[in-house]
């Protein structure tokens, strides 16, 4: 599979069959060839291979688990990492960005059902295709703080970014941190982490690498 | 050599440095604690950056959530060992000016009396301080002339604390104005008038947030544009237009991708002390084309009495 193939073949992974039938309608009028992926698969490696050897192009959904034990982030991840344009969809995208904030830089789009359904496929192919080849400027990397506004009982973290903005709360998932960083965080605590702090928008901020933060030295002359 | 001053939020600060090839920093100056003049400084201080000095003044509020998480970022880069130096004392007396071999910068506001007092949310001259009220107002000085005044969020008391601290109204000119408050609430506009008198800019420069308390305000671009001063904001004004030229200087700006900036991020060469900003011509283009919207391009009625 490369980047310049002709591209005809779009993989569904949903776990609804009504859903994947749907999707294989939509993506049949805009004169492509839907495959349907329904499993059920015993690893995400035999999912991903499945994927990459019957289709050039994977929509896939977050919620798959009858299809294979794992989130459709992972297996959008696990594909940017072949450089295999995909995108990851969902009934609403304001409820699970927390659950994959770590890896949202290996996603390269997450939208609606609704979204999806006016996208023309084609167009988000070459987009994505070409996003694969060069990393984009608000993607990258940077060191930065975070501030712990509030836990949730739910496990949701919310956070400021002050090096991003200073008002605007970014959830991430306790158990997308490393444990260390689980345990201790409360709000008011800060934590350490890579951000890519030119994102556009809360929907493409991820967090990573995080690591706890000491709290401010009481003889540092800033008291 | 290199000296940052205030720096919000974004990836932009980290993208300039990189252009330029900054690896390390010579001096941090804050204006003041608001969040959005020192969140950027909070992840250059958790960085690996290299940072000589921070100048700063304790923060007026008294532990804001901005101000710790920056404290906190602060104790990580000591801990790490960089040997950074905070000067928890940024005002007339103390340090007064300080001096890079290429430049000075001098602290024209607040003076010694005002931080020993207290400071933000003390009593001085009937009223209580706000944290913009003292906020440090910087001079950048290049072969013997006045370069640049970096205002911050000052007010027009503020104002009146640098009259009192320099006298000489020739003395408080500068070729570029980074104009108080985002171009924002400054207080009286026949103050600000007077601090145009005396500060007699060719540029103003306003570093405005395009949806953010509809900055610039008409009366203070009026002013600027009736003494026929330069302005440049970085972000088009929401009044200005619809779509911005995405920034069209060579140094990144927070709003390009968006299409939002105006000037964007303005670069100026100072050869011998006198400053030319280095993308005049294309933002000039660029504001012709939106002339019959833009702020800076009204017509002005200047009367005299």
């Amino acid at each position: 599979m490369t980047l310049t193939a002709p591209f005809s073949k779009v993989a569904v992974i949903d776990d609804a069959p009504n859903m994947r039938e749907e999707l294989a309608y939509r993506i049949k009028e805009q004169s492509l060839e839907p495959v349907l992926i329904s499993g059920p698969f015993k690893s995400i490696d035999d999912l991903i291979a499945e994927i990459l050897g019957s289709a050039q192009f994977a929509l896939c959904d977050l919620q798959i688990k009858p299809i294979i034990n794992a989130s459709g982030s992972e297996v959008v991840a696990r594909l940017t990492e072949r450089r295999f344009p995909s995108i990851l969809f969902s009934q609403r995208v304001d409820t699970g960005i927390a659950e994959f904030r770590d890896i949202l830089d290996r996603i390269p789009a997450f939208l609606t059902r609704d979204e999806l359904d006016q996208k023309d496929l084609r167009n988000e192919y070459a987009d994505i295709s070409a996003s694969l080849l060069a990393e984009a400027p608000e993607k990258r990397a940077y060191p930065t703080i975070l501030r712990v506004e509030a836990v949730h009982s739910d496990g949701r973290v919310d956070f400021i970014i002050p090096g991003w903005s200073p008002s605007e709360i970014i959830e991430m998932s306790r158990r997308k941190m490393p444990a260390k960083v689980a345990d201790a965080i409360a709000v008011g605590s800060h934590v350490f982490a890579s951000v890519n702090l030119g994102a556009r928008s809360q929907e493409m901020l991820y967090i990573k690498n995080l690591e706890l933060a000491e709290e401010p030295d009481d003889d540092d002359g800033l008291a | 050599m290199c000296v940052v001053i205030d720096a919000g939020f974004s990836a932009t600060l980290y993208e300039s440095l990189a252009l330029l090839g900054v690896t390390e920093i010579n001096a941090l100056f804050l204006s003041h604690a608001d969040a959005d003049h020192i969140g950027a400084v909070a992840s250059l201080l958790a960085g690996p950056m290299l940072i000589r000095h921070l100048y700063v003044n304790p923060d007026g509020k008294k532990q804001t959530k901005a101000w710790r998480t920056l404290r906190s970022a602060l104790r990580k880069m000591r801990k790490d060992g960089s040997g950074i130096k905070t000067h928890s004392s940024l005002n007339a007396a103390d340090p007064g000016e300080v001096d890079f071999g290429g430049f000075v910068i001098d602290v024209l506001a607040p003076n010694e009396d005002v931080m020993l007092g207290g400071g933000a949310g003390s009593r001085h001259d009937d009223r209580t301080l706000s944290v913009n009220d003292c906020s440090v107002v910087l001079r950048v000085r290049s072969d013997g002339r006045s370069v640049a005044l970096f205002t911050g969020d000052a007010t027009e008391w503020t104002w009146g604390q640098v009259e009192q601290e320099v006298p000489n109204a020739a003395d408080r000119q500068a070729q570029i104005l980074i104009a108080p408050h985002h171009g924002g609430e400054f207080g009286s506009r026949s103050v600000f008038e007077r601090l145009l008198e005396d500060v007699r800019p060719r540029y103003a420069v306003i570093s405005n947030g395009r949806t953010k308390n509809g900055n610039p305000q008409p009366p203070v671009v009026d002013a600027l544009r009736s003494r026929n001063i330069r302005v440049i904001c970085t972000q088009l004004g929401e009044t200005c237009g619809s779509k911005g030229n995405g920034g069209l200087g060579a140094f990144p700006a927070r709003g390009s991708t968006s299409y939002i900036s105006c000037g964007g991020s303005i670069a100026f060469d100072v050869p011998a002390g006198v400053a030319a900003a280095t993308d005049d011509v294309t933002h000039e283009q660029f504001v012709d084309l939106i002339s019959a919207s833009a702020l800076c391009r009204r017509t002005v009625v200047v009367t005299k009495s």
